[in-house]
């Protein structure tokens, strides 16, 4: 075929494929199977990026990904995608990918043989165990993430593991952990098909999640009546189309959620038939000064995770707490006007209204994350806006597999596989059981989180000495960056071990950088942010000697075996990975080699594995080869009759979730206090650790755009992507940049009390913040803005504050 | 080369209607058939960067309220290299 004969085929086709979507009663009969003619081997995938899991068709062809088209099976994104998506097939094409392994000398990394970096690493960690830890991230396939996870806990022994979602959803983990006593949202994406009131908390899904968001507006496009209320700390693209527009004040949310509360409870809510039927009221044990406008001193380690489930308290005490709330009290606290704290509790309290609350980062980066996202589902218990299409609270999540991987597969340093809690005696003798270990293998003390981690690693003398990251760049997306970072810099007694793709913040300190196979390089499986699992074959081969990350924890812990290391051996003495990897006929296969890496499917081997740990819990997954088929299924997946594997859309929902009892209702049976019952939370607002003052008079908020994501090391290597959005900058008011004669494009530093950065202003940009407050984007490895936000974290949740601290702005 | 298609949500009153038009007398676009206030448009250009341009005069045309990507055709163009790795 000449290049005019397949530039028209490739026309036709693509025009075939547009007609499908609007008129779908052609589907796949004007599609045909055109592309194949052209030789462009098509498959399955999640899309890389974030946490909606759009399903994606990626086009081979002679090696190398040529094509893309969303999946019109994917129930996810139903045949769209938005402009990263648009450009997934060519993050493995940057011309700088690493290729070969290579060891810090004299300051510059030289290249060295895989077999060399296995024992550079095994050596490393068998001298001194104990200070090793593990950083992964939610964009570890579940495979990845399940076979790091037991490297660290069953064959080392101890916990200290975590992954970046650390940062980004750990609150989220935590709130549904305290309100249902089991993780994750018990609604899903179809929600967004049936509401007729939707509130964004501190959200910007037209930026973060353009497809779930267009799934919205394309219902009030066709004429469907949905109130779109966006509660902000500053003027996004989100906001252009929000019915409703309000700003509040950062940490003021709190104040927001409990003023709704406080008028459902004027409105006779407390004696719903419901809320007695179906949950406690509940406060936390360790308490704060009741004054809500009192400045703390903030001990973020004074609560233990053992007061996550807190205590009962009265009606009369819950109504009481809720009295200072009035709408003008809140108007005064958040600066969101009391009529519109009025028409969000009237909408909750319409039965004929189905109200959907949604969030992502805004009430997760939050010293009080674990907080909001409680009350944030409580509003929803309250008021009956729960359990019914479309009426639900749904957290969003910013990585492929935060829920997956990090969650599921319990990556974090206080759970193991399934997230089941390393505290509890029981599940660490399940997790024995299951990895046929010896009891007392597994640690009962909770790792290092990620913000202890890092300072340990980066203290003289702190607890960890090593540290191996893999599919992540903490170099960039650290908070505090010269305290959790920088300060490993030049530390002789530190050994950082980076597996990455390209070189980033992170590989510029690091003593050894592993080449990684990314995305459809490898089979893989992620888990998105509605209990999806999604999963794809390799397509095409990683460059130069690139390896997938799983095949370099099996490699090393096969070395460390090999050594005599004792924690690699099960309680038979065979290597820890060894039962899962034989053939039929009991011989090993030597999947640590990576020659025979692919003699079998290791995914479908660890994923067996896996699966009975998520039975626990109730988050069956399904075998291997029903996701090899399917594009997607959300758990619980039960088989219904044999080979009928069913989803579950709505938890804890009669009729919807094969687990709840017939004739219940509802039935949270995973509750705390072992009842069925779920909690209302009561939680007072309380200002932030850190506030604008005389010095530092600026609020500053940090977060991403729409071109990038997260630290940008991929999609800064997409031309028109890099093009569309070159280099980070800082959004002021207009108020704000006249005082300081500062226009767009002029240099401006920003300062707070741990660092500095100088960065173009962009006024009455994309985004615009409120007088006093600015924002940063944190994509941009040559400007970052973690150089000046502050490690602060979460007492519960352990996740960090990226969204607001004090910072000074001044012409440079 | 690159090929995109693409589905429009476009607005019913006369802001739409020019943007139809606008559209159609593009050379880079072609305009398929319609349902409703939904489009279908394919994008031709020599690059993943024209391509992205005309995404993005699509997604600021008056009248068109929404952009969605079927399918992509991508080039060979060679790709940059990381922003500054080494920036320490």
């Amino acid at each position: 075929m000449n290049d005019l004969d397949r530039r028209a085929f490739l026309k036709t086709s693509a025009m075939a494929a547009a007609a499908a979507m609007i008129l779908p009663q052609l589907g796949s009969a004007v599609e045909g199977d055109a592309p194949a003619a052209d030789g462009i081997r098509w498959d399955k995938a999640p899309c890389r990026f974030c946490g909606t899991g759009c399903g994606v068709l990626l086009g081979a062809k002679d090696g190398k990904i040529v094509a893309m088209q969303a999946d019109k099976e994917a129930s996810v994104n139903k045949g769209l995608c938005c402009v990263k998506g648009y450009h997934v097939g060519l993050i493995l094409y940057g011309q700088d990918r690493l290729t070969v392994p290579q060891k810090r000398v004299d300051g510059k990394l030289v290249p060295i043989s895989w077999e060399e970096a296995i024992a550079i690493i095994r050596d490393r960690i068998s001298a001194s165990p104990a200070k090793f830890a593990m950083y992964g991230s939610g964009q570890w396939t579940i495979p990845e993430g399940y076979v790091a996870n037991k490297f660290v806990k069953g064959g080392l022994g101890h916990n200290h593991i975590d992954p970046n979602a650390r940062l980004c959803m750990a609150s989220a983990a935590a709130g549904f952990n305290a309100t249902y006593g089991v993780d994750e949202p018990a609604g899903c994406y179809d929600d967004l098909d049936h509401c007729t009131v939707l509130i964004d908390w501190g959200n910007n899904p037209a930026e973060m999640h353009p497809v779930l968001f267009s799934r919205v507006m394309d219902r009030r496009l066709k004429g469907d009546k949905v109130l779109y209320i966006d509660l902000t700390t500053r003027r996004t693209r989100s906001s252009e189309q929000a019915d409703h527009v309000a700003f509040f004040k950062p940490n003021s949310d709190l104040a927001i959620a409990n003023g709704i509360a406080h008028l459902l409870v004027k409105a006779g809510f407390l004696d719903k038939p419901w809320v007695d039927k179906f949950f406690r009221l509940r406060q936390r044990v360790a308490e704060y000064a009741p004054d809500p406008t009192k400045r703390d001193v903030y001990d973020a380690e004074a609560i233990h995770p053992k007061n996550l489930n807190g205590k009962d308290i009265t009606r009369e005490e819950y109504v009481k707490n809720l009295e200072f709330y009035t709408p003008e009290k809140v108007e005064e606290i958040s600066g969101v006007p009391a009529s519109l704290i009025r028409l969000m509790a009237e909408k909750m309290a319409d039965p004929n209204e189905r109200v959907l609350s949604w969030w992502c980062m805004g009430p997760n980066q939050h010293t009080r994350g674990t907080a909001m996202n409680s009350l944030l589902h409580s509003i929803h218990h309250l008021s009956g806006q729960w359990g019914k299409p479309g009426a639900s609270a749904f957290s969003l999540t910013g990585q492929p597999s935060a829920c997956g991987t990090a969650r599921e597969v319990g990556t974090f340093s206080h759970l193991l596989p399934g997230h089941l809690p390393v505290l509890n005696p029981h599940y660490r003798e399940v997790t024995e059981d299951l990895w046929h270990l010896p009891k007392g293998r597994i640690s009962d003390k909770i790792g290092f989180h990620t913000v202890k981690m890092w300072e340990e690693f980066c203290t003289e003398g702190g607890a960890i000495d090593t540290i191996w990251v893999q599919v992540t760049n903490p170099g960039q997306t650290l908070p505090h960056q010269n305290k959790l970072f920088l300060a490993k810099k030049d530390r002789k007694d530190k050994f950082l071990i980076v597996s990455d793709v390209y070189p980033t913040a992170t590989t510029a300190l690091a003593d050894l950088v592993l080449p990684s196979a990314m995305y459809v390089e490898k089979n893989g499986m992620y888990g998105n942010a509605e209990r999806k699992q999604q999963q794809w074959f390799k397509m095409v081969e990683p460059p130069g000697q690139a390896r997938p990350d799983a095949w370099q924890v099996l490699a090393v812990a096969k070395a460390m075996f090999d050594a005599g290391f004792p924690g690699m051996k099960d309680k038979d003495g065979e290597w820890i990975f060894a039962k899962t990897l034989k053939k039929s006929d009991g011989s090993l296969i030597p999947a640590w080699d990576f020659a025979h890496y692919y003699d079998v499917n290791v995914d479908e081997r660890m994923f067996e594995e896996y699966r009975p740990f998520t039975k626990i819990k109730h988050k069956d997954l399904a075998p291997y080869a029903v996701y090899a088929k399917a594009h997607g299924l959300r758990w619980p997946v039960v088989e219904k009759t044999p080979g009928n594997w069913e989803e579950t859309l709505w938890r804890f929902v009669e009729g919807k979730d094969p687990y709840v009892k017939p004739g219940t209702g509802l039935q949270f049976y995973h509750s705390n206090t072992k009842d069925d019952k779920a909690f209302i939370w009561w939680h007072p607002y309380e200002a932030a650790p850190e506030e604008p003052d005389a010095e530092y008079p600026f609020w500053l908020c940090t977060g991403r755009v729409l071109e990038h994501w997260h630290s940008g090391t991929m999609t800064m290597r997409v031309p028109p992507l890099q093009r569309s959005m070159p280099h980070a900058y800082i959004e002021i008011h207009p108020d704000d940049a006249a005082a300081m004669n500062v226009r767009s494009g002029d240099k401006v530093i920003v300062e707070s009390r741990r660092g500095a950065l100088t960065l173009p202003a962009w006024i009455k940009g994309r985004g615009q913040p409120p007088k006093g407050s600015c924002f940063v984007p944190f994509f941009d490895e040559r400007l970052q803005i973690n150089l000046v936000t502050k490690d602060y974290h979460d007492p519960f949740s352990k996740q960090p504050d990226f969204k607001k601290c004090a910072v000074r702005l001044r012409k440079a | 080369m690159s090929i995109s298609s693409l589905v429009i949500d476009a607005a019913t009153d006369e802001h739409g209607r020019q943007a139809l038009a606008s559209i159609a007398a593009d050379p880079r676009f072609t305009l398929g058939p319609s349902y409703g206030n939904r489009h279908a448009v394919v994008i031709d250009t020599p690059s993943v960067a024209e391509d992205t341009d005309a995404f993005a005069w699509l997604s600021d045309l008056p009248g068109v309220r929404l952009v969605t990507l079927v399918r992509a055709y991508l080039d060979d163009e060679a790709l940059p290299a990381g922003a500054a790795a080494n920036y320490l």
